[in-house]
C-alpha cells in the first residue's frame, strides 16, 4: 500500500505510439487526482520525460515490436514527482546532458529527459530495464 | 495532428494543430517534404494550435530546415505555445529557427 500522502498510478501499454497522446492526458489526470497543481514547466517536464522514455522503449528497447508491453508509473509525493518506465531493453547507461549539434536531427530525447528532470536513473535487472526520473515540485 | 497548408505568394504556411510527436511525425514529414519536392523553399510553420512536440518532432523540423537551406530557402516558426517554446529553448532551437510572433509576421519577414 502506498504511504499516506503519496499518490501512485501505474498502467501497462503496448509498444505503440498511439498511446502517447493518452499518456500526456494521463499525467494531467494523475496530478489532479493527487491534488497537485503543477506549474507550466513541471507539466512540460513530466509529459516530455514520459513520452521520450516511452519513445525510447518502443523504438530502441523493443525495436518497434508492438506486442511487447511497457509498464509506466507516476508517483506524487510532497515535494517530488517520479515517472518510471519499464521495458525489456538493455538500458541507456548514463543519459547525456550534452546537447547534440544544432543541425543534428536526432539524439535529443535523452538530453531532454536529463535536462528537464531533476534526476534520471537507468537500471537493468532480471532482463527488465527501468528508467526512473524524478522531478522536484 | 492536423495540418492545413495555405499559400501566400511563393510562401507556404503550414498551420499545424495537435501534437508533433513520434505518432504524427510521418504525416508531417509527408506534407512538408511534398512541398519541398514541389519546389517550395520558403516555409512558415504556424504552431498556434500545436500543443506538444517531442524529440522526433524537433528532428523532423531540423531535417526540413536542412533540406530547404540546401536550396537557399528558409523555415520560420510562429506562435509557439508556452509548452513548445520551453522545449525549443531547452534544446536551443530558438537559435536555429527564426521564431516569429505569428504567421503573418513570419510571412512579412520573408518579404523583407
Amino acid at each position: 500500500m502506498p504511504a499516506e500522502g503519496v499518490f501512485s498510478c501505474a498502467l501497462t501499454i503496448k509498444s505503440d505510439t498511439r498511446y502517447l497522446s493518452f499518456l500526456r492526458q494521463w499525467v494531467d489526470a494523475a496530478a489532479a487526482a493527487a491534488g497537485r497543481r503543477l506549474g507550466g514547466r513541471a507539466r512540460v517536464a513530466l509529459k516530455l520525460a514520459l513520452v521520450e522514455a516511452v519513445d525510447n522503449a518502443i523504438f530502441h528497447a523493443h525495436g518497434g515490436d508492438g506486442r511487447i508491453p511497457i509498464k509506466v508509473e507516476i508517483t506524487f509525493r510532497d515535494d517530488e514527482a517520479t515517472v518510471q518506465v519499464v521495458d525489456t531493453g538493455r538500458g541507456i547507461g548514463h543519459p547525456s546532458k550534452i546537447l547534440p549539434g544544432l543541425m543534428s536531427d536526432h539524439g535529443r530525447g535523452l538530453f531532454l529527459m536529463r535536462s528537464m528532470m531533476t534526476s534520471v536513473r537507468s537500471r537493468v535487472k532480471d532482463g527488465r530495464h527501468s528508467l526512473r526520473m524524478k522531478l522536484a515540485i | 495532428m492536423n495540418i492545413e497548408v495555405k499559400q501566400q505568394g511563393d510562401i507556404q504556411v503550414m498551420h499545424c494543430g495537435g501534437s508533433l510527436d513520434a505518432d504524427t511525425v510521418t504525416s508531417f514529414k509527408k506534407v512538408a517534404y511534398d512541398l519541398v519536392g514541389a519546389g517550395s523553399t520558403r516555409i512558415v510553420i504556424d504552431c498556434a494550435n500545436l500543443t506538444f512536440i517531442d524529440s522526433m518532432g524537433l528532428g523532423v523540423l531540423i531535417s526540413l530546415l536542412r533540406r530547404v537551406r540546401q536550396r537557399n530557402g528558409d523555415v520560420k516558426v510562429a506562435s509557439l505555445s508556452d509548452e513548445v517554446k520551453t522545449i525549443f529553448e531547452v534544446t536551443r532551437l530558438h537559435r536555429l529557427f527564426e521564431v516569429c510572433a505569428d504567421w503573418n509576421t513570419a510571412v512579412r519577414k520573408f518579404d523583407k
